[in-house]
């Protein structure tokens, strides 16, 4: 059975057709057959009996007068029956009468022999008794060929049987090819229709109803299963489409944000360093009407009367400078001019450098700015040793005025995976920092180390290291805050600006102090774009 | 014994089987039932001239009945004693006197029977002859219907054929 599982319905209902049809002719025929073996036997002992009867009554006579001849003539009738082999009359004290066929010379002890059948080898003997008016005259036997007869009919028989059989079967073959498609036409249109639904994905095929019966109702339901397949495809399609316009939504609602925020942003910044210029511009300013109240027009219009009574003379100087009142006071008097432009001079040219030095700052104020509007750059990875020779390089004048000492001590390390600008902003504004902490005080000897490694083998380590006037402990971490600053002209977004920077890039800024005169080292880490093989 | 009684012995013989033949007649012929006046009256036998079957008559019909009868055997001396006989054997020494003790016999319900080569044509209905040594019998079927006995179609081909060609066999249907 478990093997029927796996063949195609067709051959499946074939074969229970004609398992069906045959088990049924099998046992119809098997039963047929019974009855025809033990209705032979009947019909056969009953027609010997009754050919057994008509031959003893026509033979009373025969035997009550003793005619053998007449005797022999009855049972040579006999001969049309080719079953019967052998036939006998006897008289009551057994003395044969008349005899035809093979007679085996069958004798009973009994005189005369009991009626009945008897087996006697692979014949059957039959003792009928010959009676005239109830008395009992003589004994016919018959000598019967039982079982050949039997083997020949039931071999005709098994034979018939085997034909009708193969009819039959070939017949149940015939309507069963013609009856199976009843049944398997509509699940074979079925089947195709489900194959084609997998195979093509099309839900809008539709499985054709052909009859009324369980495969109907289940093709009803498949195609009521479709519509609800096909009906929440396209709900799914239309939702797919909707959250797909949702997501486009989102995305320039992000970017708007984006923009406006860094609109935002800018603008926050414009804020302060317009904040910051204006202050600058008003030390700008004083400094401008300091120096502008000092070259007071005085001085130099008493300069131009004494130059003047001075030609007016015509070279009579020495008369006049010894012996004119005036003249002997003009020597005393241009000695304290000069003197006083000298001194007024001097007090100018250190206003002028005033004034240069927050121009210096304007500029840098502006310069942020601009660094700051291009906050969101192309993250790359790149050599850290060639972004920290580009700062160098944009801070040398600065270097080469203060008279700092470089020193470079770089590993060999992988490239970073960084912005440019934003690493270029944070070391120009810690190179800065350094030249100007220099300027302040600490060491005598202006030394910038830069050193370059791999910490925690994820990250590249840049150490700045100065020996300028240091950080105290409590400012260690409020210099990246916004706004702070330790220096007059400092406007506290340098640091806070770069350890934002660092962190935007997944790196981090660091400042590190022994104390006040004692130097400071600024780390920054940045992400390595390929972790090294260790 | 009627052995005793015999003169020649061949002819005893021949008695002794015409005797016998006599009593199976008896049961392969019907006679109409007003022959029998009752119930219980006897079959009789009845023997017509010489006497010398009588004594194997008796022998073979000793102690056995016919037709559910008690049988009785006369040896008759005058036609009036031939009427209420059911069968009669009329011996060969009457071979020249047939026609009057058979005509007495007409219409009687008479089974007549003789051993002369002239009964069937004087109107007997069973005779007997000798064939080759054997002892046979002939039956005129007219002269037994004249009178009323119906005899069975199975003597027909054990009789010895009145009419020159022997009769087939009566065989089953």
């Amino acid at each position: 059975m478990s093997r029927l599982r796996n063949i195609p319905i067709q051959r499946k209902l074939r074969f229970v057709v004609l398992a069906t049809c045959t088990a049924a002719l099998c046992v119809a025929s098997g039963a047929l057959f019974a009855l025809q073996f033990f209705s032979f036997r009947r019909d056969f002992r009953r027609d010997l009996i009754a050919v057994a009867e008509i031959i003893a009554g026509n033979s009373t006579a025969a035997v009550q007068f003793k005619n053998e001849d007449d005797a022999r003539e009855i049972l040579t009738v006999l001969k049309a029956k080719p079953h019967i082999t052998g036939a006998e009359i006897t008289l009551n004290d057994n003395t044969p009468l008349a005899a035809i066929g093979h007679t085996h010379g069958y004798r009973d002890a009994k005189l005369p022999p009991d009626p009945g059948f008897r087996e006697d080898g692979f014949d059957l003997l039959y003792v009928h008794p010959i009676i005239l008016d109830r008395d009992r005259i003589g004994t016919l036997f018959l000598h019967v060929d039982y079982a050949g007869q039997a083997f020949r009919l039931h071999r005709l028989f098994a034979g018939t049987l085997v034909i009708v059989l193969g009819i039959s079967f070939y017949v149940a073959v015939l309507v069963s090819v013609k009856l199976e498609r009843v049944i398997l036409g509509p699940i074979q249109n079925l089947a195709d229709t489900a194959r084609r639904i997998a195979s093509k994905n099309d839900y809008s095929v539709r499985a054709q109803k052909v009859v009324d019966d369980e495969v109907g109702s289940f093709t009803d339901s498949f195609n009521s299963m479709l519509d609800q397949i096909q009906t929440r495809d396209t709900a799914l399609l239309h939702e797919i489409a909707e959250r797909r316009r949702a997501e486009e939504q989102l995305q320039q609602t992000q970017q708007e944000l984006i923009d406006a925020s860094r609109q935002a942003g800018m603008a926050e910044i414009a804020t302060g360093v317009l904040h910051n210029v204006g202050n600058v511009l008003n030390s700008v300013n004083v400094s401008a009407a300091l120096i502008s109240d000092r070259l007071s027009p005085a001085k130099t219009e008493n300069l131009i009367r004494a130059t003047c009574l001075l030609r007016e003379q015509n070279g009579d100087l020495a008369d006049f400078l010894t012996n004119d009142v005036k003249g002997r006071l003009l020597p005393g008097y241009l000695a304290d001019l000069s003197q006083h432009l000298d001194t007024e001079r001097r007090t100018a040219r250190g206003e002028l450098e005033l004034l240069t030095k927050n121009i210096e700052h304007i500029k840098d104020i502006v310069a942020m700015q601009q660094t700051y509007a291009r906050v969101s750059g192309l993250v790359e990875p790149l050599p850290v040793d060639a972004l920290i020779e580009e700062a160098l390089r944009l801070n040398t004048g600065s270097l080469d005025r203060h008279g700092v000492t470089v020193v470079r001590d770089y590993a060999p390390i992988p490239p970073a995976s960084v912005d440019k600008h934003k690493v270029l902003q944070i070391l120009i504004n810690i190179i800065r920092n350094a030249t100007l902490a220099m300027d302040e005080g600490g060491s005598a000897e202006k030394r910038l180390t830069i050193s370059l490694e791999t910490t925690d083998g994820n990250h590249a380590r840049i150490r700045i290291r100065d020996t300028g006037i240091g950080i105290a402990t409590e400012n260690l971490t409020r210099i990246f805050s916004h706004g702070f600053t330790t220096r007059q002209d400092g406007h506290g977004f340098g640091l806070h600006s770069a350890a934002l920077a660092a962190q935007q890039m997944g790196g981090r800024l660091l400042a590190q102090s022994d104390g006040p005169f004692l130097g400071a080292t600024f780390i920054l880490d940045l992400p390595l774009a390929v972790a090294p093989t260790s | 014994m009627p052995g005793d009684c015999r003169a020649n012995p061949e002819v005893g013989s021949e008695y002794q089987t015409k005797a016998a033949q006599i009593y199976s007649f008896t049961k392969f012929v019907e006679w109409p039932p007003k022959k029998f006046p009752s119930a219980d009256s006897p079959f009789i036998i009845g023997v017509w001239g010489s006497d010398e079957i009588t004594d194997f008559l008796r022998e073979s019909f000793q102690s056995r009945r016919i037709k559910d009868r008690p049988v009785e055997i006369r040896h008759l001396s005058s036609k009036a004693e031939l009427g209420p006989c059911h069968l009669v054997f009329v011996s060969r020494s009457e071979r020249d006197r047939l026609g009057s003790v058979l005509s007495e016999m007409r219409h009687e319900n008479i089974l007549s029977v003789g051993e002369s080569e002239n009964f069937l044509r004087s109107g007997g209905v069973i005779n007997f002859l000798s064939v080759e040594g054997a002892t046979r019998f002939q039956i005129n079927l007219d002269a037994a219907n004249r009178e009323r006995l119906k005899v069975s179609s199975k003597l027909f081909p054990i009789s010895y054929p009145a009419k020159g060609t022997r009769l087939p066999p009566v065989t089953s249907p």
